[in-house]
C-alpha cells in the first residue's frame, strides 16, 4: 500500500502526466460546449420577418419551446396528426421547397419545424424493402402508421436480409434483439445527434493522452537507468510492477470517469435532462438494437470507452515494459491507436473489432457499432461486433497486464 | 558470510564481456580494479542480478543469488555506474520511495533518511528536486539510496565518479566504517579511491580476473617492473612515441 501511495505521488508529480490530464480535463469542458455553440435558428414574426438570431443555449431553449408539444410517447395515433400536419402543409409548395428556400417561413415554423424530430425517423421506416431507399414523407400514406411498430420489424428484416444475407444467424439474432426494444418509443425533442459525435471524438481524444501519459511508465526508467537501482531492491520486480500497473491504471480510470462525467454533465445541462428519455432509435436509426434511451446510451459509451481505455493502456503498458525507447513506445502506441479506424475503412473489420482500442475512433467506434449490423463470422457462429469488441478489450486487459509484469520481470540490464 | 563466483562468463553477440570468472568475496572492502572496458561493469549487473550470465553461478553462502530473488535483494544495495532518477521528485521523495522498495519499515525511513543526507552532506538539498543537483550531489544520493537498507552486500560502480577530492575523504571514510562484517565490492580505475581502505583487490583485464590481494600484495608483484622518472619538460618530446 505503501508503494502503491508512493506510485501514485510519482506519476503525479511528473509534469508530463500532469500536462497531459490537464489538457483532458480542459477539453471535457470545451468538446461538451462545442455542440451546443453550433445550435443555432432564426426567431421570425408572425409575417416571417427574421426577429433575431439565435445561437448556444438560446437556440436549445427557442427549439424546445418549438417542439416540446410533441414530447413523450411516440405513439401511432401522434405520428399520424403530426403527419397530417405536414403533408397539409407541405403538399401545395412541393417537399423541395424546403431545401431550396422557397417554402414560407412562417408556415415553416408553425407547421413543419414542430413536427419534424417526431417524423424524422419515418422515410427510414418506410424505405424502399429492395433498394433501401428512404421514402419520402409526402408519399408516405397516414393509414400506414397504425402499424409503424410493425413496419419498423419489418424494415428491419429488409436491412438484415439485405446486408446479412448469408448469414441466417445473424438475422435471426437481430431480430430477437429488435423484440428487447421498447415500444412506443420516448420522443423528448432538444438533444443534439452532433453531441453523440462530440462524446465519441472525446473518448478517443481521452484515450490518445492517456496512452501518451502512460507510455514511460517502464520505457522512461529504462532509457534513464534508474531501474537498475530499482530492480535491485527487495519489491523491485513483480510488486513493482504491478504497483507501477495499479497506479497507472487507478490514474486514468480516475481521470477518465471524472473527464467523462464532466462532459456528460455539461452536455445534459445544456441541452436538458429530460432529453435523456428519448429512445435511442428516435435520434439513431429506427431499427437500432439496443433497448437503450440516450441517458442509458451514454452510460454505456462511457463504460465501453473505459474498457476500451483500459485495454489500451494494457497494451501500451506492455509495450512500455518492452521497448527500452520511450519514443518508440509512444509511437507504436498512439499508432495502434489509430489503426482499427484505418482497418475499418480498409474492410478488414475482423481486426478492427479485436485490437484493444476497438471501440475508440469514429465510424469503427463502439456508438456506430451499436446502431450497425455488423457482426463477426466463425463458422456458423455470428456475433454481433459490439459484442466482439467489449469482450476481446475485457480478455486483453488481463493478457497484456500479465505480458507486462511478465516481460518487466525478464528485463536484462545491457 | 561469502559471495562465491563460478566459472561467470558474459557473452555480447561477437564479444566475451566476462570470461570465466571465479572469485570468492568476503566481508571487507573488495577493489575491483580495471581500464575501462574490462567488464567490471557487466560482473557487478551479473552479481545484482540485472544480468544473466551466459554460463556460471553466484553464490550467496552456498545458495544461488537468482534462485533466491527476494532475500538476495534485501541483502542488497546498488549503485550503478549510470543511473538516472525521477525527474520531478525532490531528493527525499526519492529516497522515500526507494526505502519503501527496500522494505524499510515507514517509521524508521524518516530518521534513516535524515543520517545519510546528514553523512553524505546532503541535508540542505533534502527538498530540492533532484533535475536540480550537481553531478557529485547525484552521485551521493545514489550513495544514499544504495545504503537506505543498511546492506550486508554492497555493490558500487564508480562511486567517486564526479566528486570532488573533499568529497570522495569523505566517501572513503565512510566506506571504511560502513564495511564492517558487511562484503563491499566498489569497481573503479582510479587506484587512489581504494588503495587505502580496500581489505582485498581483484585486477580485472579483458573480462579476465588477472590477480587478487591486498594492496601491498600487488605492489610486492610489480616491484622491478614499474619506474617512475623525472624527464624536463623541454625534453618531453624525445620521449614521446
Amino acid at each position: 500500500m505503501r508503494i502503491y501511495y508512493l506510485e501514485l505521488k510519482r506519476v503525479l508529480k511528473s509534469r508530463r502526466s500532469m500536462i497531459l490530464l490537464l489538457i483532458a480535463l480542459f477539453m471535457s469542458v470545451v468538446m461538451a460546449w462545442l455542440p451546443v455553440m453550433y445550435e443555432d435558428i432564426n426567431q421570425y414574426d408572425d409575417k416571417g420577418n427574421k426577429v433575431a438570431k439565435l445561437n448556444g443555449l438560446d437556440a436549445i431553449t427557442y427549439k424546445k419551446s418549438l417542439r416540446s408539444v410533441n414530447n413523450g410517447e411516440v405513439t401511432p395515433k401522434k405520428l399520424k396528426e403530426a403527419l397530417n400536419i405536414y403533408q397539409s402543409a407541405v403538399s401545395k409548395y412541393g417537399e423541395d421547397s424546403l431545401s431550396s428556400g422557397d417554402f414560407p417561413i412562417n408556415l415553416y415554423m408553425e407547421k413543419v419545424f414542430p413536427v419534424e424530430s417526431l417524423l424524422g425517423r419515418l422515410p427510414e421506416a418506410f424505405s424502399d424493402s429492395k433498394t433501401g431507399q428512404a421514402s419520402s414523407l409526402i408519399d408516405i400514406t397516414p393509414d400506414k402508421l397504425d402499424s409503424f411498430y410493425e413496419q419498423t420489424v419489418q424494415h428491419l428484416e429488409d436491412i438484415m436480409q439485405m446486408e446479412q444475407k448469408e448469414h441466417p444467424n445473424a438475422q435471426k439474432q437481430a431480430l430477437q434483439k429488435y423484440t428487447e426494444v421498447e415500444t412506443p418509443f420516448q420522443l423528448y425533442a432538444g438533444y443534439s445527434r452532433d453531441a453523440f459525435d462530440y462524446i465519441v471524438l472525446f473518448i478517443f481524444l481521452l484515450v490518445i493522452l492517456c496512452t501518451a501519459a502512460a507510455t514511460p511508465t517502464f520505457s522512461n526508467e529504462y532509457q534513464t537507468g534508474s531501474d537498475s537501482i530499482l530492480r535491485c531492491t527487495k519489491h523491485g520486480r513483480s510488486r513493482l510492477a504491478m504497483v507501477k500497473i495499479l497506479a497507472a491504471l487507478t490514474i486514468f480510470s480516475m481521470a477518465f470517469i471524472i473527464c467523462i462525467s464532466l462532459h456528460l454533465l455539461i452536455s445534459n445541462l445544456a441541452f436538458g435532462s429530460e432529453c435523456m428519455k428519448t429512445s435511442m432509435q428516435m435520434l439513431f436509426s429506427v431499427i437500432s438494437l439496443p433497448a437503450l434511451n440516450l441517458g442509458q446510451l451514454q452510460v454505456v459509451l462511457a463504460i465501453g470507452g473505459l474498457i476500451s481505455l483500459l485495454a489500451t493502456i494494457s497494451f501500451t503498458l506492455f509495450l512500455s515494459a518492452k521497448c527500452k525507447d520511450s519514443i518508440s513506445v509512444i509511437l507504436i502506441a498512439i499508432v495502434m491507436c489509430l489503426l482499427p479506424i484505418f482497418t475499418y475503412s480498409a474492410g478488414a473489420n475482423w481486426l478492427s473489432f479485436i485490437l484493444p482500442s476497438a471501440g475508440i475512433g469514429m465510424q469503427n467506434s463502439l456508438l456506430y457499432q451499436l446502431t450497425g449490423f455488423n457482426f463477426l463470422h466463425i463458422g456458423q457462429v455470428s456475433i454481433w461486433s459490439p459484442y466482439v469488441i467489449m469482450t476481446t478489450a475485457a480478455i486483453e486487459i488481463p493478457v497484456f497486464l500479465v505480458l507486462a509484469i511478465r516481460t518487466y520481470c525478464k528485463h536484462q540490464v545491457a | 558470510m561469502e559471495l562465491t563466483i563460478t566459472n561467470l562468463s558474459k557473452q555480447f553477440q561477437d564479444k566475451t564481456a566476462v570470461d570465466d570468472v571465479c572469485l570468492s568475496l568476503t566481508p571487507g572492502v573488495w577493489g575491483l580494479l580495471g581500464a575501462n572496458g574490462a567488464g567490471k561493469t557487466t560482473l557487478m549487473r551479473m552479481i545484482a542480478d540485472i544480468l544473466n550470465p551466459t554460463s556460471g553461478k553466484i553464490l550467496y553462502d552456498g545458495k544461488d543469488i537468482h534462485a533466491m530473488g527476494e532475500e538476495y535483494r534485501n541483502l542488497f544495495g546498488f549503485l550503478p555506474q549510470d543511473f538516472g532518477f525521477f525527474q520531478d521528485f525532490t531528493v527525499k521523495d526519492y529516497l522515500e520511495y526507494v526505502a519503501a522498495l527496500k522494505d524499510v519499515p515507514a517509521k524508521e525511513t524518516g530518521k534513516k533518511i535524515d543520517s545519510l543526507l546528514h553523512t553524505l552532506t546532503l541535508t540542505d538539498v533534502r527538498s530540492k528536486k533532484i533535475i536540480k543537483l550537481s553531478e557529485g550531489m547525484k552521485r551521493r544520493v545514489g550513495i544514499a539510496q544504495a545504503m537506505l537498507n543498511d546492506p550486508k552486500i554492497l555493490i558500487m560502480d564508480e562511486p567517486t565518479a564526479g566528486l570532488d577530492p573533499g568529497e570522495r575523504v569523505r566517501f572513503r571514510n565512510f566506506i571504511s566504517e560502513f564495511s564492517h562484517d558487511r562484503i563491499v565490492l566498489i569497481s573503479t580505475h582510479i587506484v587512489s579511491d581504494i588503495e587505502y581502505i580496500a581489505t582485498q583487490n581483484a585486477i580485472m583485464k579483458a573480462g579476465r580476473i588477472l590477480d587478487v590481494g591486498t594492496t601491498d600484495e600487488l605492489v610486492k608483484q610489480v616491484t622491478g617492473k614499474v619506474w617512475t622518472c623525472v624527464v624536463p619538460a623541454e625534453k618531453m618530446p624525445m620521449y614521446e612515441m
